[in-house]
């Protein structure tokens, strides 16, 4: 059902204009990610003291946070906002268990990566399940049987070998990243096993193609609809957003990463 | 071979643990029992809080009451300025203090108030070695998965006190810290100006 606890906060956080969706879609026609990666692939530097993130570029990734948040303002919000009011509820819960069943196969596939053969196993399981007594996944009843959506995604693979997180970076579209998740966009986007369908190499008559482009397109409404108290309260509640979505993004990909709050990452209130 | 080396490491950090364990122990070791019930408590008074839906002024009053009784405020408060805090006089740290109550009272009643209605399960609690005990629970949205919430408990002050409170890994105290952060940068540095806007603004 709905969003998953781990993408509660992260999942739009993470992106309020951004999903792995949008992601393949924009990458497959431009080779957009590409470019970014090579900007990015060499930003590496220590977060100044006390701070969260190091984020050497600050100045362009403010001047992009206010195009994103203008987007948001004049586009998304607003879609999103007529998405919820005028769609069934029961509809908006299907196109969200389709939204999440489409990106199991890229799950099982990152939980093998990883290493972890159980998150695997759940992911695969799920699938079948769904597929089969779950209308091709528009319900939901492997949830009822204790194998919920549990997101993973390549930048999660990424840290689990290793890779260092890199610095801050607000992209165009894509929201708030770091530099590892940005080259866990592009690594992502080649370990689905849906971009078969986004390239062409499996169709049926034009059906998947055209599941494919419909669910790029409401990946970003369904997750701005579903966050969206979250989301209006970090772009319009607050002094300086983009430090607010900055700050909020950082921590919960860090927990996201560790996959629960490490002793590293609380504060130490009567450290320094 | 590696087993022995194992066990004698193993061996040595036993000892040293008791060893900590027991220095502690006579000023304050707070237990993962004890901490769990002073979550427990906690979410009692604010639930009873949030229910008499006291909003406005006497809501944030009450609400920074209990603060005041069960949350660090003066440490956090000081963590929140990270290292401006040093370059802070005498009389600008006791007028940041009250800005920065009535800035969390203001902030977080209504922040608060949006759980009233939803349960909250504790369902254990972690050792955080010098941060203290990591009590964590379950908020259950109607419509929606589980939201972990966890509590940062610790006792350095003599009496257990919420010390921070982490939605889906996302820090209050640390998010403070960055928001303040940047607020001061804002204001080019100066901390006057910065204490004066906190003390009305309610953004988070």
């Amino acid at each position: 059902m709905a969003v998953n606890a781990a993408v509660w906060v992260h999942g739009i956080l993470g992106g309020y204009l951004m999903t792995a969706d949008f992601c393949r879609l924009t990458t497959a026609k431009t080779g957009f990610c590409a470019a970014v990666l090579l900007v990015a692939g060499c930003a590496t530097a220590p977060a100044p003291d006390g701070a969260l993130i190091a984020d050497p570029y600050e100045e362009t990734n403010r001047f992009v946070h206010d195009i994103n948040k203008d987007i948001d303002t004049v586009f998304l919000r607003p879609v999103a906002e007529g998405y919820g009011l005028f769609t069934p509820t029961l509809i908006q819960h299907m196109i969200a268990n389709g939204l999440h069943h489409l990106r199991l196969p890229a799950v099982f596939i990152n939980r093998a990566l990883q290493g972890d053969l159980e998150e695997a196993g759940a992911a695969l399981a799920r699938f079948s399940l769904n597929t089969i007594i779950g209308a091709g996944g528009l319900l939901d009843p492997a949830a009822e049987m204790g194998l919920p959506y549990t997101p993973s995604d390549f930048g999660v693979t990424l840290a689990v070998w290793g890779a260092n997180e890199g610095v801050y970076h607000e992209i165009p579209f894509f929201g708030p990243q770091t530099t590892r998740d940005v080259a866990g966009k592009i690594g992502g986007f080649l370990v689905d096993p849906t971009i078969l369908i986004t390239f062409g190499v499996i169709d049926v008559s034009g059906v998947v193609t055209a599941v494919d482009y419909t669910r790029t397109a409401l990946a970003p409404v369904n997750g701005r609809h579903e966050n969206a108290e979250l989301i209006d309260q970090l772009l319009y509640e607050t002094e300086d957003s983009y430090i607010a979505v900055r700050t909020g993004y950082v921590q919960s990909r860090r927990f996201e990463v560790s996959g629960e709050a490490s002793n590293d990452l609380l504060p130490d209130i009567f450290g320094d | 071979m590696m087993s022995t080396g194992m066990t004698r490491r193993a061996a040595v950090a036993a000892a040293f643990g008791c060893a900590v364990l027991t220095q502690a122990g006579g000023a304050a070791a707070l237990s993962m029992d004890a901490a769990q019930e002073f979550v427990t408590g906690l979410i009692t008074e604010l639930r009873v809080l949030v229910q008499n839906n006291r909003s406005g002024a006497d809501g944030a009053a009450e609400f920074l009451a209990l603060l005041e009784r069960k949350s660090a405020l003066d440490p956090v408060g000081r963590f929140a300025m990270g290292r401006a805090w040093r370059e802070m006089d005498e009389t600008q740290q006791t007028a940041y203090q009250t800005a920065f109550r009535s800035y969390i009272s203001r902030t977080y009643q209504n922040r608060f108030s949006e759980y009233a209605g939803e349960d909250i399960t504790i369902f254990g609690a972690t050792d955080a070695g010098q941060k203290g005990v990591l009590v964590k629970s379950h908020l259950v949205r109607p419509s929606s998965e589980p939201v972990d919430v966890e509590w940062l408990v610790d006792d350095r002050s003599g009496a257990p006190l919420l010390s921070d409170i982490l939605f889906e890994g996302v820090s209050l105290a640390i998010t403070l810290r960055e928001t303040f952060g940047g607020m001061l940068e804002k204001r080019n540095g100066d901390i006057n100006q910065f204490i004066a806007d906190l003390g009305t603004s309610s953004g988070a």
